[in-house]
């Protein structure tokens, strides 16, 4: 990496030397100035190189992986998925200098090979890197002279870079989505699909061993499901009419010295940190339920479906009342005024024209909210409880689609197995559910945008 | 048409009407923060015709015509001096109730602004508020006289539960002032009404306006002389924030006292 | 037309429906103020609780006792060989200077009890002094450690308020017994105490008596044999509150074990009470005092809770008080907390490392995420058609930023993880899984300042002949950069806050050391605050609450930044 940045600086330095003297007397008869005549020798000497570099870093490993994956012996290979995974783990780890769980002449053979592959693969790259390096430097210097337009070669390469950068958004959900898709499609494989979406019961604990094969746990994720919308109900109950009230308060009613004390304050609320969040139900909210629910002969505990969804509530408010003062704000002046002149009240002109008129981006704020809170994952693992009831009773500790992936991936454990598969699953549920309500409010909420332009 | 119906005819003697002004205006000043905007305007407006304000922009007669529905209390910055007497009494007196003086002055924008609610809920909406309806089949038939006043009833009859946004803009307007007339005001004000019609939709309102004023005290800005000229009985000619002068429209238009009014009419500034 | 509409009516009718609409009117602005108040004190609630834990957990008692470095215990043969000196038995040597502060203790169990003043891991501490200056060995120093979490929590009153009275008038002591005191004072001497007891143990009766209340009430319904079991519980619970109301009448206290412990300082000694009447008390000696001789300056000190139901003895309470007597425990800034890493020990445990771990973090964020945040927002401003790819582009970066962050976590576990084989729990994953989920907030931000740039500055830029890059890069990047840096910040911000994704990614392990690199092992703070919050002790919470302010404080110096900058470089075109 060093050596790349120096050749870079010299590739720099010579390409504008050279370009300098290619005019002779007259450096400004050149076509482009001579910094970018640098620079393009500087992009031909270090670029290609640093490519090969970042896809041997990338995919290096993968291949290596499935050569020696190819020579292993016959019986191994037969093994199942998991043994030849936890076998080629172990290859790996005597290949570089650490300890495997167990050794064997089979895998003292294919750690040898390892090592040597990856020996020879990686004088095969730095010897390929010094050779592009060279060629390119030698290609760019050749074609560098007063008439060449350098700037115009290094704007593609700029412009290059820009398209690149804006496809990192695209290949981040791609990302995504096949993640996601590809480890659910291999859970799916092991678990029915109609079983998972429509099983009541959750229990993810599968066996440890291979050979303990019945019981592979079960994974009906209706209880999750039905979790998630209970504590996102509770925390929309607080969040809606709290956030709507706010923002109806600021908008219409509060003076700008107030709005201008009171904005900041609700936006420092969206600021906390989940995590903060789920610390206050822990210790604050979730006791006061438990004693307040005892007060009137209720039992209680202190992880509750009600105290997390409480606590996402008051998270969500600011969420709430922003985007609703945004929508209610863009209401047009004229139809309050129209309101106010036929001897409307004030609540009577918000209630009858304003909200009405406001509504469809209010729907749009509230299923953001909504889809804001389905995705929440500290509040509900820290407040909420781990036990999978099927229950509405907000009293109780409930389980969520978040909470569950996190318990799911938050240990130790082999990653093929069903139980950490799941977690994938549950996350692509999850991210559909999200993905599907962020689409409709963004599209209802800029709708109505255009429509008070 | 019925005029019977009319709560305009009930209220007041013809005769009476025809001697006593309805709106009279006493040392009207007008103030945004530290900045005046009218001076002094006295000015009487007579019942049961249209009364036209002119003068070029920002001299302060949309000022002056939302200080008789008090409709200048929504902004906090504005403050008015001197009185304005509906019916010999005044408007900004303590006792008067904002609400119940715009039930009584009724007023129309600028721009058509329908209420994003049905036709009909558009025109119920007063009576609603106001609870004028003690039953549904009263509350339509106060939609529907409103809607035939304002010669729209052919037109949207059998569309009463489409949006009212959904009109055309002279429809809109007109939608308007049938809001206006729901919930039998005495006085209409109206700001600019055809400025953002064409000129067949001006047409219609114009006439309109004609109609209403057996009924009603109307009291117009506008920018188009030719209006004022066609439909008002009476004119007032505003500059810089002062009333310069006032009388019947044939009398400003044709043999006006003061030079100024004079140079606008004949188009010299404005 | 049909309605005989009377002049008056119109406004007679509004009139009479003024006072209705007014108090709804009242009503609704009266909602709209409760929901911002109700906004803004969930805020101060959430505020205060977090700040009145954290608050004590910035002060911490430590022991500071002369401790013998005894030849024998480090290095017996006298090697001075830095191995032999590493496998003293130092915890040893704490051990001994505490029982030498407390001579009298010698049965196993009172001693087991005293040791428990300092837990295990500061031998290493003492180690480490020693292994770095040998020369000390032989010689007399003062060591200074944390004191156990439960006696600083003991110490701060937060197991039970420790209530000091001082005592009136004289009291003399006779010794009936080899461990017990007897003590006689003026009459009515002990007349505060006997009450405060009786108050509690007639407040204890009360609460048995609820309970059998509560038990007959929910006994209505139920079957049978439920109702039995049932019948004979509410019968025990209503003895013993019969018993309790009793015992509150008893003219001497005798103090059981659900009572509060009451212990006299006498002549520096303690003595807990088993018995009082109004002049005379008896009891046995916890700490010896140093003379029987009558004295007036003697207090109690009363601990409601009962010894048996709390994480500290009376005897343990005792010495605590002692060393604080003697001034060999002291409250000071407790630095361990921003000098170290995690531990299993709460008293030794810092947020030195999840902050380092944070700040890796953070600039893994920021290098991956700020240039290609950047470049992708010129790109989409300023270059890209307006074609059906760039619209696709614009909704993915939308819903990106909408997408919970945890999918962002199983994204970083599937692809940097298990795909690219990078290291579990190092920094450099978790900046760019942050990276990926701050990218659509940074792209965001930059268009929008870029886009506040007024068109006549590219103009006139393309106008001398600069290229459209040129113009972009030297023109039109300067004047947004402020908005595009404000929203970096906000950005990096809410990176800084973020918990779910870092758990997915293995950052959420038991790290005991300062991170030194984007490679090692870390975790960040409020993956720390997580794991402390999940923590079953209690000096946890106050550390939780304390490391949250410091999380907090962080985030808003960001956002104050943010918020100045906007300001200082604001300009509207």
């Amino acid at each position: 990496m060093a050596a790349l940045v120096v050749v870079m600086l010299l590739a720099w330095f010579n390409g504008r030397t050279k370009a300098v003297a290619s005019a002779g007397a007259h450096p400004s008869t050149l076509h482009s100035l001579p910094g970018y005549s640098g620079t393009y020798l500087a992009i031909w000497s270090v670029l290609p190189a640093f490519i090969l570099l970042a896809l041997f870093g990338l995919f290096g490993d993968l291949l290596l992986n499935l050569q020696i994956r190819h020579s292993l012996p016959a019986d191994i290979r037969a093994l199942p998925a998991e043994q030849v995974e936890l076998f080629m783990r172990n290859a790996r780890a005597l290949a570089f200098g650490g300890t495997a769980s167990e050794t064997s002449a089979a895998l003292q053979e294919a750690a040898r090979a390892y090592a040597s592959l990856s020996r020879t693969s990686n004088f095969v790259v730095i010897g390929a890197v010094i050779l592009l390096t060279i060629g390119g430097f030698l290609f760019a210097r050749g074609r560098i002279g007063k008439n060449f337009r350098a700037r115009n070669h290094v704007e593609a390469v700029i412009f290059g870079v820009l398209v690149v950068c804006s496809a990192i958004a695209i290949l981040t959900t791609l990302g995504i989505v096949l993640s996601l898709l590809t480890e659910s499609l291999r859970f799916f494989s092991e678990i029915n699909t109609l079983d998972f979406l429509f099983g009541l019961k959750w229990s993810p604990q599968t066996a440890l061993r291979a050979d303990q094969v019945g019981q592979s746990g079960s994974f009906g994720a209706v209880p999750l499901f039905a979790g998630t919308f209970l504590i996102t109900f509770i925390a929309m109950v607080v969040a809606a009419p709290v956030g709507l009230y706010s923002a109806i308060y600021l908008s219409e009613y509060a003076k700008p010295a107030t709005r201008r004390i009171v904005k900041p304050i609700l936006e420092i609320l969206a600021g906390v940190p989940t995590v903060v969040y789920g610390f206050f139900a822990l210790l604050t909210i979730g006791p006061f339920i438990r004693h307040a629910a005892e007060a009137v002969g209720l039992s209680a505990q202190t992880q509750s479906a009600l105290s997390a969804g409480l606590v996402m509530g008051i998270m969500i408010i600011p969420f709430v009342s922003s985007l609703s003062d945004d929508v209610i704000n863009a209401v047009p002046q004229a139809l309050r005024d129209g309101s106010y002149a036929m001897g409307a009240t004030q609540a009577e002109t918000v209630r009858n024209v304003v909200f009405p008129a406001a509504l469809p981006g209010i729907m749009g704020a509230l299923l953001l909210a909504i889809s804001r809170a389905i995705g929440e994952t500290m509040i509900v693992v820290m407040a909420a409880g781990q036990s999978a009831n099927l229950t509405a009773n907000p009293l109780e500790p409930v389980t969520t689609v978040t909470v569950q992936i996190v318990t799911l991936l938050t240990g130790d454990q082999e990653f093929d197995s069903a139980k950490t598969l799941s977690a994938f699953a549950l996350g692509l549920v999850l991210f559909i559910i999200t993905l599907g309500l962020n689409i409709i409010s963004l599209r209802v909420v800029r709708k109505y945008r255009e429509r008070y332009d | 048409m019925d005029t019977s119906v009319s709560p305009a005819t009930q209220t007041t003697d013809t005769q009476t009407a025809q001697q006593a002004p309805k709106v009279q205006a006493r040392k009207v000043n007008v103030f945004y923060g530290n900045k005046q905007a009218l001076f002094d305007v006295n000015l009487d407006i007579p019942d049961r015709s249209v009364t036209s304000f002119i003068g070029p922009s920002g001299c302060g007669k949309s000022t002056f015509l939302r200080c008789i529905n008090r409709m200048n209390d929504t902004i906090d910055i504005c403050r008015v001096e001197g009185d304005i007497l509906l019916d010999g009494k005044d408007v900004y007196a303590r006792d008067v109730d904002p609400v119940i003086l715009r039930a009584s002055v009724g007023m129309v924008f600028q721009k058509p602004n329908p209420f994003p609610k049905s036709i009909f809920d558009n025109v119920a909406y007063g009576p609603r508020i106001h609870g004028l309806a003690s039953n549904p089949e009263e509350l339509s038939e106060i939609v529907e006289t409103s809607l035939r006043r304002a010669g729209l009833w052919t037109e949207v009859a059998d569309r009463l539960d489409e949006p009212g946004t959904g009109l055309s803009g002279g429809q809109q307007q007109r939608l308007v002032i049938a809001r206006a007339i729901a919930v039998r005001p005495e006085v209409i004000l109206m700001d600019e009404p055809c400025s953002a019609l064409d000129p067949i939709a001006t047409a219609r309102i114009e006439e309109l306006i004609d109609d209403l004023r057996n009924n009603y005290c109307i009291i117009m800005v506008t920018h188009s002389m030719a209006q004022a000229a066609r439909v008002s009985q009476h004119t007032a000619f505003f500059h810089l924030g002062k009333l310069v002068e006032a009388g019947p429209t044939e009398q400003i238009f044709t043999n006006p006292n003061d030079k100024r009014t004079q140079d606008y009419i004949t188009g010299r500034f404005g | 037309m049909t309605e005989p509409a009377k002049p008056i009516s119109t406004k007679a009718l509004i009139a009479a429906s003024l006072p209705r609409r007014y108090r709804a009117e009242q009503r609704f602005r009266l909602y709209g103020r409760a929901a911002i108040l109700l906004a803004i004190s969930a805020l101060a609630l959430l505020l205060f609780s977090v700040g009145s834990q954290g608050f004590t957990a910035f002060s911490i008692y430590r022991f500071n006792l002369p401790l013998q470095l005894d030849a024998k215990l480090i290095d017996p043969k006298n090697t001075a060989d830095p191995k032999v000196i590493a496998k003293g038995r130092y915890r040893k040597l704490i051990q001994k200077a505490l029982s030498d502060a407390f001579p009298d203790v010698r049965s196993r169990s009172d001693k087991r009890a005293l040791y428990a003043f300092s837990t295990g891991l500061n031998s290493v501490e003492l180690r480490n002094q020693v292994v770095k200056n040998p020369s000390l060995i032989g010689t007399k120093i003062r060591f200074t450690a944390p004191l156990s979490d439960d006696l600083d929590l003991y110490l701060k009153g937060k197991i039970t308020p420790r209530k000091f009275s001082k005592g009136d008038g004289t009291i003399t002591a006779s010794v009936p017994g080899p461990k017990t005191l007897a003590l006689t004072g003026q009459p009515g001497a002990f007349e505060a105490l006997i009450q405060h007891i009786r108050q509690k143990r007639l407040v204890r009766a009360e609460r048995l008596e609820e309970q059998a209340e509560k038990l007959r009430e929910r006994i209505k319904g139920t079957s049978k044999g439920v109702a039995l079991v049932q019948h004979t519980e509410i019968a025990r619970l209503e003895a013993q509150a019969a018993d309790m109301r009793q015992k509150a009448k008893e003219h001497t206290i005798h103090l059981g074990k659900n009572d509060p412990s009451i212990l006299i300082d006498f002549n520096q000694g303690f003595i807990k009470a088993a018995a009082l009447s109004d002049h005379q008390l008896s009891g046995s000696v916890l700490s010896r005092p140093t003379d029987m001789e009558p004295t007036q300056n003697w207090r109690s000190l009363i601990l409601d809770s009962p010894e048996r139901s709390r994480r500290v003895t009376d005897k343990q309470a005792v010495w605590a008080e002692a060393l604080l007597a003697r001034g060999h425990v002291k409250r000071s800034f407790n630095s361990i907390f921003f000098t170290h890493a995690d531990s299993r020990e709460p008293e030794l445990a810092g947020i030195a490392g999840a902050m380092v771990g944070s700040v890796l973090t953070l600039m893994a964020t920021m290098l991956a995420a700020v240039p290609i945040g950047i470049l992708a927002a010129i790109y989409l401003e300023e270059f890209a058609p307006k074609n059906r790819l760039t619209d696709f582009i614009e909704v993915n970066i939308n819903n990106l930023a909408a997408v919970p962050s945890i999918i962002f976590g199983l994204l970083g576990l599937a692809v940097f993880l298990n795909m690219f084989h990078m290291p579990r729990s190092a920094p450099i994953v978790g900046g760019l899984v942050l990276a990926l989920m701050t990218l659509p907030v940074i792209i965001i931000a930059s268009r929008a300042a870029i886009k506040a740039v007024p068109p006549s500055i590219r103009e006139a830029a393309l106008g001398i002949g600069a290229s459209k890059t040129q113009t972009v890069f030297d023109h039109v990047l300067p004047l947004a950069a402020p908005g595009i840096l404000t929203g970096t910040i906000i950005g990096l911000a809410r990176a800084l806050g973020e918990t779910a994704p870092l758990l997915m990614i293995g950052m959420v392990a038991f790290i005991a050391d300062i991170p030194k690199s984007l490679t090692s092992p870390a975790t960040a703070m409020p993956v720390q605050i997580y794991l402390w919050a999940s923590s079953a002790e209690r000096s946890w919470e106050s550390r939780t609450a304390a490391a949250i302010i410091i999380l907090l404080l962080l985030m808003i110096i960001l956002n104050l930044t943010a918020v100045f900058l906007r300001h200082k470089f604001e300009r509207r075109w």
